[in-house]
């Protein structure tokens, strides 16, 4: 568990290499609990901000502070306080997973019995009981994803950074990775994952960063970025009659602020452009015309539909 | 399931983690059994071919009877030396590099673990693979002794040396690898890395040759023996002393007040060769050791002069935190703490200081015994004249840059500018009077105008003087010129004030 809340702040952060801008003056932030996606198309700088958020890499200008602690100006702390687990899988020969953790656990200043106990704790978290004494060569792509978040939590850090943790793992490992991730944040861990499945993101993540070409186009918490993308651009409705269902079809399409209307079984689909006030006078309308409503709801965006939006959008 | 998770732990450091990962590899490690197996095949293969070839020669000859024991000594010190030389050091900058690569760094570095440590751990790591080598050689080096013509000191003697070469060359290969430098110059460094391995193998032999031929046994009563093997030790610890500071910069964060440790460690070691060779001076009466501290002193400002005016200028706020607050205390820390200006009045103080010490004390010892009547102020002017042109060079660098390259190279870019310019130097005004047709192959003098610029030439005495007037003048000039960047820099060494 968390001693005390942890905040996480990045700060105009910039890395150029060479002309290239990797990231260009990016601002976000995250705290304990939060499980934050990190979103972006292939090159938008995820995994560049990742690195130098874990130390691995500095950055060209800007800073970012975990409680004030500037990765830039003191990595040696902020160290103690991350936990990485990178995009390339654990690829050392010659060694088990015991051993492997055991030497993370020496290198993070663990020694003795705390050391044997972070050790069987993480063995025990990330389920690795059967595989302690195998090399790690010898794992399939879900063990080692294992091992490597087993390595990332043996000091208990406070955050962790995930780069691409679901990629190539196959659907039970997902899960159990899904379940890992929620066990993680409800023990207070401040999470910031980047993934290219949007969908596993919408279900683990409470938070969203979306960057792109190395800047940042939406931040917030899910609810948030929903709301801001509401006020701005269509919003979906879910509409169930009792019947009569292509007559209020045909009526929806008449009304103004509709943009599309849909059927998809006993459920009419209505996309419409504006705020809660539409959503309102629209559902006054239908009963007005005397429609018998079973179920009217708003229908919740996925992170793939924000995220398609913003880039769109930008795009655009 | 109920899972649990480890808890902060108190932080608490044991064996050293590095080292003890790399053990545990190199116990797996099939290229270590391999080579192992290898090394012992040739210890067998060869004493058995020496041992039959002897049986089948007969005994004709009684004193080669007792050169038994020392020809296999011979055979198997070449074959230990040169396994260990040519496979530890490879095998530990290997491992190293592959960690180390920019595009995939290993998690060790982003761990608490601290830079000395991964040194101190890489280092011990080859060591006990160099012992592990030295005890597979000892049953071989032990039957030596029995077939006679070799006392057991010289064996130990002859090992122990063996030893050390191997260390500080473990330590070159991890500094080659740790250096953030380029592809192709960490090539060239690998290169001249490996001629210098097969020279150690070489000169190592040739001197354990000499060593068992002599027979150290006899003369370790005598002072010579210890103090060779006491000089020995210490130029061979302050060479290792020097890499493992210099690797541990190396691989610090660039946040980090890096150059402290290395300036506080050449500072100490010239001073204790200074001590030292001021001692021995004044016990033989004359000035041939203090002229050997003289070299040492200049090489060491000339590397800081070269090393310093490419760091970067931006204090870090973690080295503002530690400047001292008293203005007493920050003279000297401005001296000793990162950035280039400190760099390069450091290594000016240490070259003034090295050749005004130098000076005095032959001045004195002339006074006291009529020791080489101008031999001081001969040493002293080629000295001088040798570090002005550094300076000067160094100084037009770091003009160059500030007026020309800022926007285009890195700081650390002014090092190279002014090694470049050393060589543009010599070989520029050399171009321009051949071009000019007033390039003279009669004359072989070195007094030209187009040899000014040459660091070489200073040797030569006729035109040491017109050498120290031009090195001189352009330090001068180039350092006039560089005043607002040495100010800037003085102006914002201050401590940070934090709110």
């Amino acid at each position: 568990m968390i001693d005390r809340p942890l905040h996480v702040e990045v700060r105009d952060l910039k890395r150029f290499y060479g002309k290239t801008r990797a990231v260009d003056g990016i601002s976000f932030a995250f705290e304990s609990g939060h499980v934050f996606g990190f979103v972006g198309p292939n090159g938008a700088g995820k995994t560049t901000t990742l690195r130098v958020l874990a130390t691995l890499d500095e950055p060209t200008d800007g800073d970012a502070f975990l409680n004030g602690v500037s990765v830039r100006e003191d990595p040696e702390v902020v160290r103690t306080m991350v936990g990485f687990v990178p995009d390339s899988l654990p690829t050392h020969s010659d060694i088990t997973v015991l051993e492997y953790l055991d030497f993370f656990a020496r290198a993070y200043g663990l020694g003795g019995r705390e050391r044997t106990a972070a050790v069987e704790g993480v063995v025990e978290f990330t389920r690795l009981q059967g595989l302690r004494d195998k090399l790690i060569k010898s794992l399939s792509k879900g063990m080692k994803q294992r091992v490597s978040l087993g390595r990332a939590l043996i000091h208990d850090p406070a955050v962790l950074l995930m780069d691409e943790p679901a990629a190539g793992l196959d659907p039970r490992a997902r899960i159990e990775f899904r379940e890992l991730v929620a066990a993680l944040a409800e023990a207070g861990k401040a999470i910031l994952i980047s993934s290219h499945i949007l969908s596993e993101l919408t279900e683990i993540c409470n938070g969203v960063v979306i960057i792109d070409k190395g800047k940042v186009l939406e931040t917030g918490t899910m609810e948030e970025v929903r709301t801001r993308d509401r006020t701005r651009f269509r919003r979906a409705l879910a509409i169930r009659p009792l019947d009569r269902h292509e007559e209020m079809r045909r009526d929806l399409l008449e009304t103004p602020r509709v943009e599309q209307v849909g059927l998809v079984g006993a459920e009419l689909r209505v996309e419409i452009e504006g705020s809660d006030e539409e959503c309102c006078a629209i559902l006054a309308g239908l009963v007005q015309l005397g429609y018998r409503i079973v179920e009217f709801r708003p229908c919740r965006d996925d992170l793939e539909d924000v995220f398609m939006r913003i880039t769109g959008k930008e795009t655009e | 399931m109920k899972r649990r998770f480890p808890f902060r732990w108190p932080v608490r450091f044991g064996l050293n983690p590095v080292l003890v990962k790399e053990l545990r590899q190199a116990v797996r490690s099939r290229f270590v059994a391999a080579a192992l197996l290898l090394f012992l095949l040739v210890q067998v293969g060869g004493t058995g071919i020496m041992l039959v070839v002897r049986n089948l020669a007969g005994i004709e000859n009684y004193s080669a009877l007792f050169e038994a024991g020392r020809m296999m000594f011979h055979m198997l010190f070449a074959v230990l030396t040169a396994a260990c030389l040519l496979f530890i050091p490879a095998y530990t900058g290997v491992r190293l590099a592959a960690e180390r690569r920019q595009d995939n760094l290993d998690l060790l570095y982003i761990t608490a673990i601290r830079p000395p440590a991964v040194i101190r751990g890489k280092q011990f790591a080859g060591a006990v693979i160099a012992l592990l080598l030295f005890g597979a050689s000892a049953p071989f080096m032990s039957f030596t002794y029995l077939l006679r013509g070799i006392d057991l000191p010289s064996i130990f003697v002859a090992l122990a040396a063996g030893f050390l070469v191997i260390q500080v060359m473990i330590l070159a290969a991890i500094f080659v690898v740790c250096i953030p430098a380029s592809r192709v110059f960490k090539s060239l460094l690998g290169v001249a890395m490996l001629i210098s391995i097969f020279w150690a193998i070489t000169l190592l032999n040739v001197w354990a040759a000499h060593v068992v031929e002599t027979g150290v046994g006899s003369t370790l009563r005598s002072g010579d023996f210890w103090k060779a093997a006491a000089s020995s030790l210490g130029l061979g610890g302050t060479a290792a002393g020097f890499l493992y500071v210099l690797s541990v910069a190396a691989i610090s964060p660039s946040s980090a007040n890096r150059a402290l440790p290395v300036r506080a460690y050449a500072t100490g070691a010239w001073l204790c060769w200074g001590v030292v060779a001021g001692i021995l001076s004044a016990r033989q009466g004359d000035l041939d050791v203090m002229g050997g501290w003289l070299v040492f002193g200049l090489v060491l400002a000339g590397a800081g002069l070269f090393i310093g005016v490419g760091e970067n200028e931006t204090i870090s706020a973690r080295v503002r935190r530690a400047i001292p607050r008293r203005a007493i205390w920050r003279a000297p820390a401005f001296v000793f703490w990162s950035g280039p200006a400190g760099g390069v009045v450091w290594a000016a103080l240490l070259a003034a200081s090295t050749i005004g010490f130098y000076h005095l004390w032959g001045s004195s010892l002339r006074a006291r015994t009529g020791y080489g009547s101008s031999q001081p102020d001969e040493t002293v002017m080629i000295v001088v004249a040798l570090f002005l042109h550094l300076f000067g060079y160094a100084m037009t660098a770091v003009f160059l840059w500030r007026w020309l390259l800022k926007n285009r190279l890195p700081p650390s870019s002014r090092g190279v500018t002014a090694m470049l310019l050393v060589a543009a130097g010599a070989i520029l005004p050399v171009a321009l009077a051949l071009a000019f047709n007033k390039f003279s192959i009669t004359s072989p003098s070195l007094d030209r105008w187009y040899y000014l610029g040459n660091v070489a030439a200073v040797f030569e005495k006729s035109c040491r003087g017109k050498h120290i007037i031009a090195a001189g003048v352009l330090a001068v000039v180039m350092t006039g010129l560089n005043l607002p960047w040495f100010g800037r820099q003085i102006r914002a060494f201050k401590p940070l004030r934090e709110k």
